[in-house]
């Protein structure tokens, strides 16, 4: 019997099975964490499930597949970058300078602490500055993401989300001068020291001035209308995420430029803020599975030391500053010992970073895999420290609106008068 | 019984409630908190505090004899308002209601009593998140409390039309001036004061509603005026806030003229018959603003709010004048005769630029701005003063 008709058998899944395969984990993760620890966020119930049929778990999907689906990721950390942007008011930056500044030190002095550790290990230059601007930031996704899960609006998430856009640009731009470091270290010439970090830096923004421009002239012609500057927006995104690695840019830092100079520049307010909801709930599914699957925890029992040393530094010097900055971000002693906690999540962005970085020599894949233990740990206890902070300080909306048990008690009572 | 505390006939005195909105889509923000934390770190003075809503923040005068005075302390009260408010990155705006809030989204701020409406109510509680403006009268004893109230009445579609500005609500245009008034119809203390002709009677009736549990203060009544005791006043409540100060105090300026020919002129009387169009007479105020129909009770004349309106301001030229409260008035006039109100103003926004977070970004902008046009050409705050003790 001839069976030509029948396909061989793949080696490995292609794109859309991987994005099936992703999707249909993450929601299942998500559903069994939230019936089980309600208390828990939505996506540790996503980085489990990567975690889980990741290579360092089931191996239902290998590196490969991972691979494959790059593209959803980078659209889907563009939408948040995005959106991140978009909540940074810099007009209210440049009113509120305490702010900035107070963020900056913040950062600074994260990244400090991290690079001694770093000496403290003997991990050489250029690889102890793209660790150290690795730990300075906080998770953009996680952060943006429960943020929107709990509806948590006040001075803290305003804050916290001010803070984290500012540590990830810091970030990106500590982490190329660690990249340009190593041209110096690899002999690869000076100039690049200055020009590479100069290139991604202002190249992106350029980039993000660009775009920010066509999306606002693009408004002004269409008007206020949701629907069109939303499908105009999301094309904007991939367009700039898409150039940005075309010309070897930041897309990180692209995006995020893009979302605040979208917001700063548009002065005849012609720009609808859009409703992403439903792109970003599946963009955080890929975000969350993905950076589940690629946790490694291979080097964890070799470098546990370092590792422990480089998440407990992290945590104690992220709470103490921000303790230390209380005035300057105008909180209460108490809000901002929570917002230290807040920040804890580590930024999912890294993964994709280290990815990069990986095709340059500089880092070696035994460095790599040991910040990816301690990202991974970040990962899974980060989003719950992060929902602890926004229900302590109040801000977080309680889910369900009425309490169904109370009202039932409640309507059993004969009231009479209880104003 | 209840106590009605004397105070001086004629004084005056405002409350406002405000939205609290964000500043990336103006939609309402949890920010009373935040906002009266801030604030209340240094010694202010000043009449600020919370609403049943975090979306929410009221604020009250003191005790004024001049308009001008009131306006004064008002723009003190703002600027205060103001700084606090671009500090923490949240934007202030009248109007009587947020035309986009989802009224389930809104939270409960967090004091007892609050938590006691919001059992009580219910989600009525939640869709109570609207602004509107109290005016306070003083009176120099309940009897003239009760028979002011029963005055004031016949007047309320000015107050309401005057004020209009709830167009939008929940999102969509209601075709109605002030849609405020129809979320404070659902409760069941609403509407207006039984017919009681002096204070034994309206102790009467409030003991009796005292005995029955239905009611504990005065705090309960929801009505369109009521007599407050525990201040000495009468207590105008339909209007809606303003989008502005100035629009606000001239409302209270207007009440002024009225109580005060009232006090000088008015029936002492008071006649049951001026409720039989008193519904009627809000619906159409409340619909269609100055374009809506006002039947007479006593006359059974029919004629249009506006025409009322400029009737009423004329008769009460006299009495404005000598209680200096005429540049108000005269205000209002000119808001009539360019057809300018507010509820117009946030349509004709709209229309331009098709965004309701847009219109409340301008809302903001209007409310945020230094206000001075009442002030122009009036004295200071002194000789306003000695005009006010000299009538």
């Amino acid at each position: 019997m001839d069976l030509s008709f029948l396909p061989d058998l793949p080696h490995s899944s292609n794109i859309l099975t991987s994005a099936a395969i992703i999707l249909f984990a993450g929601i299942l993760g998500a559903f069994f964490i939230t019936r089980f620890f309600p208390k828990i966020p939505t996506i540790t119930g996503y980085i489990l499930a990567g975690l889980l049929i990741g290579p360092m778990g089931l191996r239902l999907i290998d590196s490969a597949a991972l691979n494959s689906i790059i593209p959803f990721i980078d659209l889907g950390l563009g939408l948040v970058l995005f959106e991140l942007g978009r909540r940074v008011d810099f007009s209210w930056l440049c009113r509120e300078k305490r702010l900035l500044i107070g963020s900056i030190v913040f950062s600074i002095t994260v990244f400090m602490a991290l690079l001694i550790l770093m000496k403290i290990f003997s991990v050489n230059n250029a690889v102890a500055i793209m660790i150290a601007a690795i730990g300075m930031a906080s998770s953009p996704a996680v952060i943006l993401n429960l943020v929107r899960e709990y509806g948590a609006e006040g001075q803290l998430s305003e804050r916290m989300l001010n803070i984290v856009a500012i540590g990830n640009v810091l970030a990106f731009v500590g982490f190329s001068m660690g990249l340009s470091a190593a041209h110096l270290e690899y002999q690869t010439g000076w100039h690049n020291y200055i020009f590479h970090p100069l290139y991604l830096f202002g190249g992106s923004i350029i980039l993000a001035w660009l775009a920010s421009k066509t999306l606002i002239g693009f408004s002004h012609l269409f008007g206020r209308d949701a629907q069109r500057q939303l499908v105009l927006t999301l094309a904007m995104i991939a367009a700039l995420a898409g150039i940005s690695a075309l010309f070897n840019l930041s897309a990180i830092i692209a995006l995020l430029a893009f979302g605040i100079i979208s917001r700063s520049r548009d002065l005849n307010h012609v720009i609808v803020e859009a409703d992403f909801s439903q792109f970003s709930t599946i963009a955080y599914v890929f975000l969350f599975v993905f950076g589940g699957a690629k946790i490694e925890f291979q080097y964890l029992i070799k470098y546990w030391p370092f590792v422990l040393s480089f998440i407990v530094l992290r945590l104690l010097i992220t709470i103490f500053m921000s303790t230390m900055l209380a005035r300057f971000y105008r909180l209460s002693m108490r809000n901002s010992i929570l917002l230290g906690i807040g920040l804890i999540p580590l930024s999912g962005f890294k993964i994709i970073l280290l990815q990069n970085s990986i095709t340059s020599p500089y880092m070696g894949a035994e460095w790599i895999s040991i910040v990816l233990s301690a990202v991974g740990i970040l990962e899974l206890i980060g989003p719950i420290c992060t929902r602890y902070t926004l229900f302590a300080c109040g801000e977080a909306r309680r889910k369900g609106g009425y309490d169904h048990v109370r009202i039932q008690q409640l309507n059993a009572i004969n009231f009479g008068h209880r104003t | 019984m209840l106590e009605f505390n004397s105070s001086t006939p004629l004084t005056l005195g405002i409350e406002l409630e405000l939205q609290i909105v964000n500043r990336r889509d103006y939609n309402l923000t949890r920010g009373s908190s935040d906002l009266l934390q801030f604030i209340n770190k240094q010694s202010h003075g000043f009449d600020i505090k919370p609403e049943i809503t975090e979306g929410m923040i009221e604020i009250a005068t003191s005790i004024h004899s001049d308009f001008r005075t009131m306006l004064h302390e008002l723009l003190n009260i703002k600027s205060l308002m103001v700084l606090a408010a671009d500090k923490l990155n949240l934007g202030l705006a009248g109007s009587g209601t947020h035309p986009f809030q989802h009224w389930e989204q809104q939270r409960i701020f967090p004091l007892e009593r609050y938590r006691l409406v919001s059992e009580l109510y219910g989600y009525l509680a939640k869709q109570f998140t609207v602004y509107g403006q109290h005016i306070h009268i003083g009176c120099g004893n309940g009897d003239d409390a009760i028979r002011l109230s029963h005055f004031l009445a016949r007047y309320i579609p000015h107050f309401i039309a005057l004020s209009a500005s709830s167009p939008f609500y929940q999102g969509i245009d209601t075709t109605f001036q002030s849609s405020r008034l129809t979320s404070i119809n659902a409760f069941p203390l609403s509407g207006y004061m039984p017919f009681v002709r002096n204070w034994e009677e309206f102790n009467i009736y409030f003991d009796k509603m005292k005995s029955m549990s239905i009611v504990a203060g005065m705090k309960d009544f929801y009505w369109d005026i009521r007599p407050k005791p525990e201040y000495g006043t009468v207590e105008i409540r339909v209007c809606d806030t303003p989008l502005t100060l100035e629009t606000a105090v001239a409302l209270a300026a207007y009440a002024q003229t009225l109580a005060k020919y009232f006090f000088e002129y008015g029936d002492q009387e008071p006649k049951q018959d001026l409720y039989l169009t008193y519904s009627y007479n809000r619906f159409q105020a409340c619909r269609f603003g100055l374009n809506g129909a006002l039947i007479d009770p006593i006359t059974a004349k029919q004629v249009s709010i506006q025409t009322d309106i400029l009737s009423t301001f004329e008769f009460l030229k006299e009495i404005s004048i000598k209680i200096g409260t005429r540049e108000a008035i005269e205000f209002l006039i000119e808001r009539i005769s360019n057809n300018d109100s507010d509820a117009d103003w946030l349509r004709a926004r709209y229309v331009k630029s098709g965004s309701l977070s847009d219109v409340v970004r301008q809302q903001c902008e209007i409310w945020m701005a230094p206000s001075f046009k009442l002030l122009d050409k009036a004295p200071n705050v002194e000789e306003a003063n000695n005009q006010a003790i000299a009538y």
